[in-house]
């Protein structure tokens, strides 16, 4: 994707950041999730990493598979899955939006990858900001 | 995007809702004296660069739920709840304002090009006023302490 591209794919993000907010406060809330190790953990994942299918099988779902995770927190591993798989469909309309596709199939996959996983990370850094919020207001910390 | 004649009306009416503003940052100010004093200005300096920085809201949320998360109990951002208390004038009364305000300039100019663009471009805006306010509240309150405590010594 060139410059100009992912500046104007960032401004569309930016269209969504308060849904993404409202929904990745929601995601904290119904669960009692992580720890503030565990949650700066998720966001360094997401930021470093560059491939979404890598976040998603390679670390959240390998997270809620974990023989050792609690049942609770299981439960919000495979939610944070839902939710960041959910993301695809967001993707797909900004992309569509924008318009100028490839006409490759596998340019326009990729590109569309490269979107899910900008808001992933977007999603991610309201999630953790609400985590770390809320831990301290109801004293879980 | 809004017409131009629109974003120039949006822009007005932001500018005179910030009056209101004024007396709802003095209490948050005060408290925010208490909070953090001299020795912790730079809180104050960092969220009123991120508000005058930041592109959409949610970074200036995110940046006071982090804050707020990160204090020690009764300290900081969570003296008096200064940081939840931020969070829902910011979250809550300005985001419905910013709606409020969008929907009066859509009718009086019957302009049905608004999107949801706008009405954060104007909730980013009126964030900004607030927060103008309540730094100004906060290091003038500051020099007031100074002065009193001066005073009071001698």
């Amino acid at each position: 994707m060139d410059k100009d591209r992912f500046r104007i794919v960032l401004r569309e993000i930016d269209q969504h950041s308060d849904a993404l907010l409202i929904a990745a406060s929601a995601l904290a809330e119904r669960h009692r999730p992580l720890s503030f190790s565990q949650a700066n953990g998720l966001m360094t994942v997401v930021n470093c990493e560059n491939n979404i299918n890598t976040v998603l099988i390679n670390y959240i779902q390998r997270q809620a598979s974990k023989s050792t995770t609690r049942a609770e927190e299981k439960a919000f591993w495979s939610d944070l899955k839902k939710e960041v798989d959910g993301l695809r469909k967001q993707a797909d309309v900004i992309q569509q939006n924008l318009g100028g596709m490839a006409p490759d199939k596998k340019v326009q996959q990729e590109q569309r990858n490269q979107i899910h996983l900008l808001l992933a990370r977007d999603y991610v850094q309201h999630l953790v900001a609400h985590i770390i919020y809320r831990s301290k207001m109801t004293g879980e910390e | 995007m809004a017409s131009h004649l629109a974003q120039v009306a949006l822009l007005k009416k932001v500018s005179l809702h910030s009056d209101d503003y004024y007396e709802d940052a003095k209490p948050l100010g005060e408290i925010a004296r208490d909070a953090f004093g001299r020795q912790n200005k730079a809180q104050m300096s960092n969220l009123e660069n991120i508000a005058n920085s930041a592109t959409r809201v949610a970074d200036i949320l995110d940046f006071i739920k982090r804050q707020t998360g990160r204090s020690k109990p009764g300290s900081r951002w969570l003296k008096q709840n200064f940081g939840r208390q931020l969070l829902e004038y910011l979250d809550g009364r300005l985001r419905k304002q910013a709606a409020e305000l969008v929907s009066e300039v859509a009718a009086a100019l019957k302009d049905s090009q608004f999107q949801t663009g706008d009405k954060q471009h104007v909730h980013i805006l009126l964030c900004r006023e607030f927060i103008r306010h309540l730094m100004a509240h906060y290091l003038y309150s500051l020099n007031l302490a100074d002065r009193n405590s001066e005073e009071a010594n001698g």
